[in-house]
């Protein structure tokens, strides 16, 4: 049987369909896997390597006796571990979490993943309660990028993302509060979709700012990312955000390619706002020569409310964590990660004015971003403004390093974004952010499977997963 | 009281708006905190600025009535 720790969802369920492989056999290659790179990457805080082979026993089973379940049938995932499954308990990378939190059972995006025949490997690292940075004094891994070990994954949804990059499954879930889905996958060189706010249900995931958290897919390519989708969409009723709408087929527009379509550029907002590295801005040329000679339409675009839709990201969170935390912030303040604390309580210095004012920006942005919308049929930015940062370099000034994630302000919008691999810059991958209006996920995806059509960024294997 | 400058000292009003939550970081943590507080008042100055007329909180993406208005703008 060949190596299939790199192959994409499609490649794999021909293969297993055609007996090729086996969905134990691909467990095994994926769990050896992990027991050489899992020391060096951190991707795992806890693996269910019998459970897993058990549910791959039968899915092959399943799948021998005829009854097939769709493309996810028998294929491994790596599930962020903020989000809860049977296998075991959910610990949100901290000391503070409940231990009894999460035992009702899987989260309802987990229950749906394995009734579409997915089957679950471990439970992958994050940044504390999904916000703040690794820190080494807690007793849990410090996730690495496997393009270069010296440098970070990016968070939140770092085990997830650097897991998919080293081949140690090919596909799972994250969530982004502010970017914590797409900017694992810029930093690893993976695919990562934020879908429209409403879309997937938030429910039996640890929450960190309410009303900007999103659950979604990573995976090798946007055609991996629709097909997840397609599983984890639509309402439930223990999530109220979550919205009731005829059905759709988020996989319909993957052929489309982009000929005829008009793509806002919001080059001002992102490239030319200061805080872009110039090999990100010339792979980000790059990428809409791709695009253009391809069909699209390139319009360069102002976009509404920026920085304010950034700054109300995050002051928005900010409060929101602040509400969840303030108990365990008083009485377990040291048990607390010292950047995830640190963060957390400016939540505390905010008003109540301050947060509804917040609120209605949001209003206000989103009114004036759909306006755009009525110009353009999708935006461009690259998902961030630099490669992956290195363990221990000078710290950028907070401004400046915040300014340099192009993410925050589709979560204060709750618009679709999806991140897809447009090049290197210095050995560490760059990414193109694909945003639209609310429930063009399907257009999102499409134009990001058209890019990848092109183009074979998101194909690159990291030297240090070889083998 | 900072005499000087007719305001209250930043570092102490971090402490105490923590303490009223029940919260005691370290000084050095204060001291950092007072640090952001100016960073953090001048982007929520930013919000403050932005013409938001009588517009709603809304902190959820309520979908059908922005598509609705903007269906609406669309078709004049």
């Amino acid at each position: 049987m060949g190596d299939h720790r790199f192959d994409d969802l499609a490649t794999l369920g021909a293969a297993l369909r055609s007996g090729e492989t086996t969905s134990v056999a691909l467990v095994e290659a994926y769990q050896e896997a992990a027991d050489r790179l899992d020391p060096q990457l951190g991707t795992y805080l806890a693996r269910f390597d019998d459970a897993a082979l058990a549910a791959a026993a039968a899915a092959d089973a399943e799948l021998a006796a005829g009854h097939d379940r769709g493309p996810l049938h028998g294929i491994p995932l790596g599930i962020k571990d903020i989000i809860a499954t049977d296998e075991g308990p959910t610990t949100a990378q901290s000391l503070v979490l409940d231990p009894h939190w999460g035992e009702g059972g899987d989260a309802p995006v987990v229950a749906r993943l394995r009734a579409a025949g997915a089957l679950v490997l471990g439970k992958t690292t994050t940044m504390e309660f999904a916000i703040g940075t690794p820190d080494r004094t807690k007793p849990f891994p410090v996730p690495k990028n496997p393009w270069n070990p010296g440098h970070w994954t990016g968070g939140s949804s770092s085990g997830t993302g650097n897991g998919i990059a080293a081949g140690l499954f090919p596909a799972g879930l994250g969530s982004d509060t502010g970017g914590s889905i797409r900017l694992p996958a810029a930093y690893n060189g993976v695919t990562g979709h934020k879908q429209t706010y409403g879309l997937v249900p938030k429910c039996g995931v640890v929450p960190l700012g309410f009303s900007y958290d999103h659950v979604g897919p990573l995976a090798r390519t946007a055609r991996d990312c629709a097909t997840l989708l397609q599983v984890l969409a639509g309402p439930h009723p223990d999530d109220p955000t979550t919205v009731a709408r005829p059905p759709t087929d988020h996989t319909a527009l993957l052929d489309r390619g982009v000929a005829g379509l008009r793509l806002g550029v919001a080059r001002a907002a992102t490239v030319d706002g200061g805080a872009c590295d110039p090999g990100v801005a010339a792979d980000f040329d790059a990428a809409l020569a791709v695009l253009e000679g391809a069909g699209a339409e390139l319009v360069g675009v102002d976009f509404p409310l920026w920085d304010e839709l950034h700054d109300a990201c995050f002051l928005g969170l900010f409060a929101e964590a602040f509400a969840w935390h303030r108990a365990t912030l008083a009485s377990r303040w040291e048990d607390y990660g010292y950047d995830t604390r640190m963060s957390i309580v400016q939540g505390g210095l905010l008003s109540a004015g301050d947060h509804v004012q917040t609120q209605r920006v949001r209003q206000v942005g989103r009114e004036r971003v759909m306006a755009l919308f009525g110009h353009v049929d999708l935006v461009l930015t690259p998902t961030a403004g630099t490669v992956a940062p290195a363990f221990g370099a000078p710290a950028m000034d907070r401004e400046r390093r915040l300014r340099a994630l192009f993410t925050p302000p589709f979560n204060s919008l709750g618009f679709p974004a999806l991140s897809v691999p447009m090049g290197f810059d210095g050995g560490l991958p760059t990414s193109l952010q694909i945003a639209g209006p609310p429930f063009e996920d399907a257009l999102v995806l499409g134009v990001g499977a058209a890019y990848q059509d092109l183009t074979d960024w998101h194909r690159q294997v990291p030297e240090l997963a070889r083998g | 009281m900072d005499e000087q400058h007719g305001r209250v000292d930043d570092v102490a009003l971090v402490g105490a708006i923590l303490a009223g939550a029940g919260i005691t970081p370290s000084d050095r943590e204060v001291a950092s905190l007072r640090r952001l507080l100016p960073g953090l008042r001048a982007q929520v100055d930013r919000l403050y600025a932005v013409d938001t007329g009588d517009a709603a909180p809304a902190a959820h993406l309520r979908a059908a009535e922005i598509l609705g208005s903007a269906e609406e703008a669309h078709h004049g």
